[in-house]
């Protein structure tokens, strides 16, 4: 597996001063569902 | 979303909040999620907790999904990568915009709280009697003979009638020497002191305060009411307030004597 490296160029957002949370769009069970953080505090998966 | 409610396993156990707060959940189910764009991404079933709560989020993703996924998130480039299933790198951009959004939603937002059972607006007047002992009093046996005690006529009190003279006599001495303790009317106990007795309410600090809506009452209980309000205002035993919110209504208990 190729090593996983994050450089300036992957950072695509519009304000580069931030401390934002990640919130991305995924797809459960065929549906596409926006709004879903990224929690990696969290030691379970919630569906709100 | 659409979710069969079979596929909901329940499971009764609490979650808990970074600060131990515990929330409840309705059940868990397994979906198959797939995190990618169109063309490049990875499907992994995932084991979704369903929690009822108000939050600005759909699903939050927590440490099992992202290690399945093999996920390294980048929160200073707001991205993560994780490898296909091709063993390339897909790469996932968050959208800052919708992040602020959530962000400033979620600080607005009144916790959950589960829907509580209406109450009755009307509650029976029986109800709301904290009397226990609601039997009869105890009464003298055999016959009672009457002492005067105050300045009007009708202020006595009730002794044995089958005493022997020497006997009546005591606790005749006894009850005038004492009849300061009797009250004819409230005029006659007009202050209690706070450390004999005092109410204190038992209120949850994080309860939201509901004021109490005005409740209707017949025209013969109003009447009663203004009367005692009158008479307990007079004797200095209640005083008027301005607060109009924050009243509670007025809930009449029958006395053992009927009136």
């Amino acid at each position: 597996m190729p090593p996983i490296t994050f450089t300036d160029e992957d950072f695509k957002a519009l304000d580069p001063d931030h401390d934002d949370a990640m919130v991305i769009s995924i797809e459960v069970a065929e549906y596409g569902i926006g709004k879903v953080l990224v929690d990696q505090g969290s030691s379970v998966n919630i569906l709100y | 979303m659409n979710l069969s409610e079979d596929l909901i396993v329940p499971y009764n156990e609490q979650i808990f909040g970074y600060s131990g707060e515990r929330v409840d959940t309705r059940g868990y189910l397994d979906l198959r999620t797939w995190i990618g764009s169109q063309k490049d991404g990875r499907e992994v079933r995932v084991r979704f907790l369903l929690v009822e709560a108000n939050t600005s989020y759909n699903v939050l993703l927590g440490r099992p999904c992202l290690n399945a996924f093999g996920v390294i998130v980048s929160t200073l480039h707001l991205a993560m990568k994780f490898p296909s299933d091709r063993g390339t790198i897909c790469i996932v951009q968050a959208n800052q915009q919708i992040t602020r959004q959530c962000y400033a939603a979620g600080l607005r937002i009144t916790p959950y709280s589960r829907p509580r059972k209406q109450h009755r607006s009307e509650v029976a007047m029986t109800d709301l009697d904290p009397r226990t002992n609601t039997e009869d009093r105890i009464q003298p046996g055999g016959d009672t003979k009457e002492i005067l005690i105050g300045a009007q006529p009708g202020q006595v009190t009730k002794i044995g009638g089958t005493l022997k003279p020497d006997e009546e006599e005591l606790l005749g001495v006894i009850i005038l020497e004492n009849r300061d303790l009797f009250a004819w009317s409230s005029a006659d106990m007009p202050v209690i002191h706070p450390d004999v007795m005092s109410h204190k309410l038992a209120i949850l600090k994080e309860a939201r305060p509901v004021a109490q809506k005005k409740r209707k009452m017949g025209e013969e209980r109003r009447r009663a009411i203004e009367e005692e309000v009158k008479k307990l205002e007079g004797d200095g035993f209640i005083k008027e307030i301005k607060y109009t919110t924050w009243l509670a209504n007025v809930v009449m208990v029958k006395k053992a004597s009927r009136k």
